[in-house]
């Protein structure tokens, strides 16, 4: 080995000397517009190999080099500038500041790039530094707050999981408001990717953005393009970051002794023998049997204060004039919050997740007109988990009080709570959490993914000037495996009492040795797209044209199961196309269409057209308003289309088709009374639904893009407008004289969003410090015109003219005063109530409070209005970057065991700090009809505890996103470790929450805090260029 | 000097962001040191009180005092003379049960060091010991696992459990002998003398209940519940045989549940489950006759007479409630029976109280004891003592319609398994069968799902 070393360094240095024999010493040095030098340019030689070499502090630079080559100076900022050096040996440069202005960004759009000034659709753009301060695997997770016209959830802190995402509104209740995701032109998994390749992402909102992905557009679209090879020296970036997260909120649980207490008190309340003695509550207040009456802090237990997480990441990139590459690799993994067993060396039980994923990209310029790029990625994924899975856990962190069974009882034997039920399924929630944590072996999952396209971009500028070809292949795999190494210890329940001094033990569960089962699952996609695209300018005059068709095809290669269905590839089709001209760059007009088909659909129904039309009329570049000065950008925008939805949300294929299955439960029968004869016949079990067909969104948007005093204020806002109509859902209110067996589905429903996005940043310069004040906001509205329900003679009872997933249940009036305030109010008829339950309003008048009188109440869970805020300054080589995210609009009900309290009674269920300790009713010390929770009850209370205003709250919050601080080592240090750039960097995230409620984190959306919550993170880390 | 300040806090910027950078990249260690404070021998033992102040057997006692120490195997706690189990002791309280005789009541705390004392303390107070009624074990084996149990004949301490424990009985020529039928499973014989439990082989696949013939050698009447029309439900097996002949009572009768034999005229009720009827069977004439109709069917009947012979309960398992049919003298037939306790119903319910108002969950065996504070009041001198299988309980039925419980669902449960105390601790799962000695005033429960015999005794 060492001798391959040796004869592989001896090799080398013959090569570099006997290149260095021909190559010339060049000097010089660089300097901007005012003369003054410039630490750190690149220089390369173009079209050669190496790192090139940099400028030092003083702005000079020395290179080697072969003469009759082209210098290549580059900085960051500056405009690139190329020198062909022939005789001389001093070569000085001066850079010229490159003019960053609005009328040069540049937008991606479905067609391709196009100037920012000239789009007249609804696109965000987003700056994707953005994104990478957040500390998750996934992009999703970093996309609330950041991007004016989306809104997300993050509903668990687990690692691995993902965010929950739509694009402006959910506006509809049928089929799957998912966006479609498009990275490097296909439909692909957004976390597959690393953040740090991304080179751009976009957002497509309106009709006119989305029309060309006709059936599929509806839920809006999202654009990624991943980075490519630049030509020039050879660019590597890496990045390291640690994180330590702890979790944001977690519920809290009175101890052993209030739990017993207050469940006395609940039994008193309702006039009901107490609990636990006076002596067991003096053993249980001692501590003096830890086996009946222990006091255990379960999150104490499992959870451990914080996890730590690893993030690290280097790409390279670089090329001459006829080829470029971009490779790049990372790994991330992150920890789980639970504590392991420290004896057990064999595997791991911890929540954890690690994901390599890889890019590799080339471009090669086949002839002056030929473009063919290749790209292949991947990414592995693993996760890890405890046997029984995390949610259990949670179940059990959150039902286990502090009394219900100790760690280990004193003779060994391991506790788990008997909830009665013999389903193997349910018992995994009673073990206590300690064990599930620990013993019950591990789950491990694994995603790797390979996807590759390949893409020819022929010029036809010699048929016509301004015509290209573009063919686009793409082949995908997706294959995700599982091993479920399942265990269990011996388990046992014991009896609340002694018998004569001794435990009563019941075993509930033997011993299982480790068991295996396994699974996998896989999909490969394909791809096909050729696009004819056409653009010249006349004069005054910009026409563009764009033909494009598309195909492609999914098929699950694992798992498939027998049903014939899941052999068959899923397959789209469609023929696209795009025209627009231009005058001036001041009116812009433009015609998108897609015709689309789905093989969801009967051959009738397949195809459809989705057209969209678009103007835009830059006022800024008008001559009254360019002689103003101070606008550079101001241009308004409408556009009006249709757009499609095709994917029927559950997994239904082939509606169009009937199924017909054997008849069940003897059949005909053939002979006389008492002889047994039958023949089962044939049936449909489901009627088929030839007419269906995909949901149309008709989409309005009215838009403002501005720009003024250059740059200093820009922004945009968006009106928009949508109409879903043909909504595919399940007619459930046939009547039964029809006689059906199942519900046949249609286009039924109709729903109507309206809504407003837009941003808006404000730069400035002061006292040496750059600073960036930036805003967004999404709201939205979506109401249901239409859907197929049951009839009632109270209307309010409707979903109709409600919004989609609108909260319902009854009003409450406060709690009941006294026996004479129960008597004077109307009957509610949910159960017994005394003083202190909660009262209803009765809404319809008819002198009962029952199922009639749940109304509308509060708004949806998923929130209507995000909004997010932040700041940037940098001085010298520090910079702030601080964003704030929030929600308003959203509602939810709060309930489960621990909401609930003693709901299920013995053993289950948990009492919350925060509402133990808060201004509740107690008979004779607090009967305050206005108190925060009813009167306790043991066991369930089938009158207090329902949806109600009484149990809504109000999930509306501000959270402090992102705190991102950076430190850019001194350009003169940096170099002299020939480097190029090394930031040093410390990201807090979830730092701050401001919310009304108090319980767990509100982002969860969860009725019941059983949830892994979301982490506080905060993360340090290196990147470094060179 | 501002500026100072700043480009100097400036040049630190790298220096502490590398620190944390490192801080966060190392790892941290968390461990907990939990000392708890032992036994210190320089220091006295000190009884200081206790709580509760009165109890009986099984009860449980708080002790506080100091210097306890918090190994539980070197401390050792002597009520009234009788060494009491310690659960758990804290430097400053402990916490035992109190021993069965304690009835001195007197409190001693040693620390031990292996057979030695180091120290030792005793309460100024005594503890005022109360004697009681107590459930305890009698007869079987409490399995922790199901699937360990075991069938098996055998002495009292190695008989293993009895599962399906239905109806329990006294041989009416010797009280050492107790019988109990077990449903599908084997009915045993208690010998209490031998101190044995063995198979009483009836070779029926359900046995519901076993009776007495009054007249002759006192055969036994074992009645086989089948679901079949046309088979014989009631058996005779003679004492000559030391029974193990039996000859069939020839009446087909479909789903026996209960029996009873009038203890004068000797004639046998039997119930039927799904005819819902009771029949009267002559033994002399052989003849076979309606009594009376249940006022529902599908529902097992368990029959108990009163010594007397002037009336018999009625338990109406599946309807939750009890009636009483009062015997005709003259035509040597009980009577249309009427409702004395329980409401009938679907479900069942748990309720203390007067006639309808008190709730029952599955009534079976039940057993008429004497109650002698009736003596001087005249009239009916018997309680009615029968199992709630459903509620887990004993219960009392006075011969004025009252409901109380008398034993089971302690520390204000239901089903379990525990001793002692009648009402504070004791628990049943599922008692059926009830048996009452009069000499030796007590009580055996056939606890069914615990698979036990229990016994109800006061302590001596």
């Amino acid at each position: 080995m060492k001798y391959i070393l040796l004869t592989c360094i001896l090799f080398l240095s013959i090569s570099f000397s006997s290149l260095a024999q021909q190559e010339v010493i060049v000097k010089g040095k660089v300097t901007d517009a005012k003369k003054e030098p410039l630490i750190g340019v690149s220089i390369s030689i173009s079209n050669m190999p190496g790192l090139g070499t940099i400028t030092d502090v003083n702005g000079n630079y020395t290179i080697k080099m072969p003469p009759y080559q082209t210098l290549v100076f580059n900085y960051i900022g500056f405009d690139k500038q190329e020198v062909l050096v022939k005789e001389q040996r001093v070569v000085n440069v001066v850079l010229k500041e490159s003019e960053a202005s609005v009328l040069n960004e540049v937008v991606i759009t479905a067609t391709g790039a196009e100037k920012k000034i000239a789009v007249t659709g609804a696109i965000t753009t987003v700056d994707v530094r953005q994104l990478k301060s957040n500390p998750s695997t996934s992009i999703a997770d970093a996309l609330a707050g950041v991007v004016p016209g989306i809104q997300a959830m993050q509903t668990s802190g687990r690692p691995g999981s993902v965010s929950e995402f739509w694009v402006r509104s959910i506006s509809t209740f049928g089929a799957s408001n998912a966006a479609l995701v498009l990275i490097d032109g296909f439909e692909r998994d957004m976390n597959e990717i690393n953040v740090e390749d991304v080179e751009s992402f976009t957002v497509l909102k309106d009709a006119s953005a989305t029309a060309i992905y006709g059936s599929r557009g509806a839920n809006g679209v999202i654009l990624i393009k991943t980075k490519r090879g630049k030509e020039g020296k050879v660019n590597i970036n890496a990045k390291v970051e640690g994180f330590y997260s702890t979790l944001t909120k977690l519920p809290q649980f009175v101890d052993g002794y209030q739990y017993a207490s207050m469940a006395n008190e609940a039994k008193i309340a309702r006039n009901q023998e107490p609990l636990f003695s006076t002596t067991e509550l003096e053993i249980l207040r001692l501590g003096l049997d830890p086996d009946l009456f222990p006091n255990v802090n379960w999150q104490d237990v499992l959870l451990r204060n914080g996890a730590k997480s690893q993030r690290s990441m280097l790409n390279m990139s670089g090329g001459g004039k006829t080829a470029r590459y971009f490779l790049s690799g990372s790994y991330q993994n992150q920890e789980g919050i639970y504590k392991v067993d420290n004896a057990l060396k064999d595997y791991n039980t911890n929540a954890n997740f690690h994901r390599y994923t890889y890019r590799l990209s080339v471009d090669m310029d086949i002839t002056k007109t030929t473009l063919l790029s290749g790209g292949i990625s991947g990414s592995l994924r693993k996760q890890n988990d405890p046997g029984v899975g995390t949610d259990a856990i949670w179940t059990a962190l959150m039902g286990y009080n502090a009394i219900t069974a100790p760690l280990v009882y004193s003779d060994g034997r391991i506790p788990a709570d008997d909830d009665g039920n013999t389903n193997a399924d349910d018992d995994i929630n009673r073990f206590n959490p300690w064990v599930q944590g620990t013993m019950t072996g591990y789950r491990e999952n694994w995603n790797n993914n390979i996807q590759t396209t390949l893409n020819l971009n022929q010029k036809l500028d010699f048929i016509t000037k301004g015509l290209q070809f573009i063919g686009r292949f793409g082949y995908d795999t997706y294959n995700d495996n599982w091993i479920n190494r399942y265990k269990n210890p011996e388990l046992w329940d014991v009896s609340r009492y002694r018998n004569n001094g001794e435990l009563v033990f019941k075993r509930i569960k033997e011993e299982q040795k480790m068991t295996q089962s396994a699974g996998s699952n896989g999909e490969k996609r394909e791809f096909f797209e050729w696009e004819t695209q056409y653009s010249r300018a006349f004069g005054a005059h910009t026409f563009g044209a764009v033909l494009k068709y598309n195909q492609q095809a999914k098929i699950f290669t694992q798992n498939i199961g027998a049903d014939l269905k899941n052999g068959i590839s899923r397959r789209l089709q469609g023929l696209a196309g795009r025209a627009n001209y231009n005058f001036k760059s001041r009116y812009f007009f433009d015609f998108n269409f897609g015709y689309t088909g789905s093989e969801n659909f009967h051959k009738d129904y397949r195809f459809g057209f989705f057209p969209a039309i678009s103007g835009a009329w830059n006022v800024g570049e008008e001559r009254i308003i360019k002689e103003l000065g101070f606008v550079d950008m101001f241009k308004i925008r409408y556009s009006h289309g249709i757009t499609g939805n095709d994917n029927l949300g559950r997994d239904i294929r082939f509606p169009y088709l009937y199924t017909i299955e054997q008849m069940t439960g003897g059949g005909y029968n053939f002979g006389d009374f008492d002889s047994s004869n039958p023949w089962t016949g044939m049936r449909y079990s489901s009627v088929a639904s030839p007419d269906v067909t995909w949901e149309i969104a008709t989409k309005q948007d009215l838009g403002l893009d501005y720009s003024f005093f250059r740059d200093k204020l820009s922004g945009t806002i968006d009106l928009f407008k949508e109409s879903r109509d043909g909504i595919y859902m399940s007619r459930d209110y046939l009547p039964g004289i029809v006689g059906l067996e199942s519900n046949p589905s249609a286009n039924v429903g109709k729903v109507e969003v309206q809504g407003i996005d837009g941003n808006i940043a404000l730069k400035r310069r002061v006292l040496g410090i750059d600073l960036t004040l930036r805003g967004n906001l999404t709201y939205s509205k979506n109401k249901i015109i239409e859907r197929d329900e049951e009839n009632t003679i109270y209307t309010y009872r409707l979903q109709e003219g409600h919004r989609v997933g609108q909260a319902r249940g009854l009003i409450d009036l406060g709690l009941f005063r006294d026996y004479e305030d129960i008597r004077n109010s109307p009957r509610q008829t949910f159960g017994e109530v005394m003083p202190g339950d909660i009262k209803y309003k009765d809404v319809n008048g008819d002198g009962i409070v029952n199922d009639a009188d749940i109304v509308a109440i509060g708004a949806t869970t998923r929130p209507n209005l995000t909004y997010g805020f932040g700041t940037s300054a940098r001085w010298k080589g520090l910079d702030i970057n601080m964003h704030f995210q929030g929600v308003g609009k959203s509602t939810y009900f709060i309930n489960g065991t621990s909401v609930y309290m003693f709901s299920l009674g013995e053993n289950w269920g948990n009492v919350l700090t925060d509402m133990a300790n808060s201004n509740r009713w107690k008979l004779g010390e607090n009967e305050d009809p206005n108190a925060d929770f009813p009167r306790l009850t043991y066991g369930p209370n089938s009158n207090n505890y329902r949806s109600s205003t009484f149990w809504l709250r109000d999930g509306s919050y501000l959270r402090l996103k992102t705190l991102d601080i950076g430190y850019s080592l001194p350009k003169a240090f940096v170099n002299k470790a020939h480097l190029n750039n090394a930031r040093l960097f410390l990201i807090g995230t979830n730092l701050l929450t401001f919310s009304s409620f108090k319980l767990w984190d509100p982002e969860l959306g969860s009725s019941d805090g059983k949830a892994y919550p979301l982490n506080r993170t905060l993360s340090a880390g290196i990147s470094v260029s060179l | 000097m501002i500026n100072k300040y700043l480009s100097d806090l400036y040049r630190q910027i790298p220096w502490t962001l590398f620190s944390i950078i490192f801080l966060c990249l190392g790892s941290c260690k968390e461990e907990e040191i939990k000392q708890e404070v032992g036994f210190d021998s320089s220091r006295p033992v000190v009884i200081s009180d206790f709580y509760p102040k009165e109890g009986g057997s099984g009860s449980s006692l708080v002790v506080y005092g100091d210097n306890f120490g918090n190994d539980l195997s070197k401390i050792k706690v002597v009520i009234g003379g009788k060494s009491a189990k310690v659960i758990g002791v804290k430097n400053n309280s402990l916490y035992c049960i109190i021993p069965e005789t304690a009835y001195n009541g007197d409190i001693q705390v040693s620390i031990m060091d292996g057979a030695k004392e180091v120290a030792q303390a005793a309460a100024k107070e005594n503890f005022s010991y109360t004697r009681k009624w107590l459930v305890s074990t009698f007869l079987g084996k409490y399995y922790e696992v199901a699937t360990d149990f075991q069938e098996k004949e055998g002495p009292f301490n190695d008989c293993g459990a009895f599962k399906g424990i239905t109806w329990l009985s006294f041989d009416p020529k010797n009280r050492n002998h107790l019988y109990f039928t077990g449903d599908r499973n084997s009915a045993r014989l208690i010998d209490f003398e031998k101190q044995y439990v063995s198979y009483f082989r009836t070779n029926f696949d359900r046995v519901s209940v076993i009776d007495w013939r009054i007249d002759g050698n006192q055969d036994l009447i074992v009645s086989h519940n089948h679901a079949v029309d046309n088979k014989y439900g009631n058996y005779l097996f003679s004492r000559e045989s030391n029974f193990t002949q039996n000859k069939a009572i020839e009446v087909y009768s479909r789903g026996v549940n209960g029996t009873m034999v009038h203890p004068q005229n000797g004639e046998l009720y039997y119930s039927r489950f799904r005819a819902g009827d009771i029949r009267r069977y002559d033994f002399t004439t052989k003849e076979d006759k309606l009594a009376f109709s249940n006022p529902y069917s599908g529902v097992a009947v368990y029959m108990v007479v009163h010594p007397s012979g002037d009336y018999a309960y009625l338990m109406e398992y599946d309807r939750h409630y009890i009636m009483r049919s009062d015997y005709d003298r003259e035509k040597k037939i009980f009577k249309v029976p009427y409702t004395v306790c329980g409401l009938a119903a679907n479900t069942g319910g748990y309720a203390d109280g007067v006639g309808t108002s008190a709730r029952l969950n599955n009534p079976v065996q039940g057993v008429f004891v004497k109650n002698p504070d009736y003596r001087e009041t005249g009239g009916d001198q018997y309680d009615f003592y029968f199992c709630d299988r459903s509620n887990h309980a004993i219960r009392i039925l006075t011969p004025q319609g009252r409901v109380s419980t008398f034993a089971g669902r302690g520390n204000n449960g239901t089903s379990g398994y525990a001793n002692g105390d009648l009402r504070t601790e004791a628990r049943f799962n599922a008692p059926q069968a009830i048996a009452y000695d009069e000499e030796k005033n007590c009580f055996y429960i056939g606890d069914s799902n615990n698979w036990l015999i229990r016994k109800i005794a006061k302590e001596e």
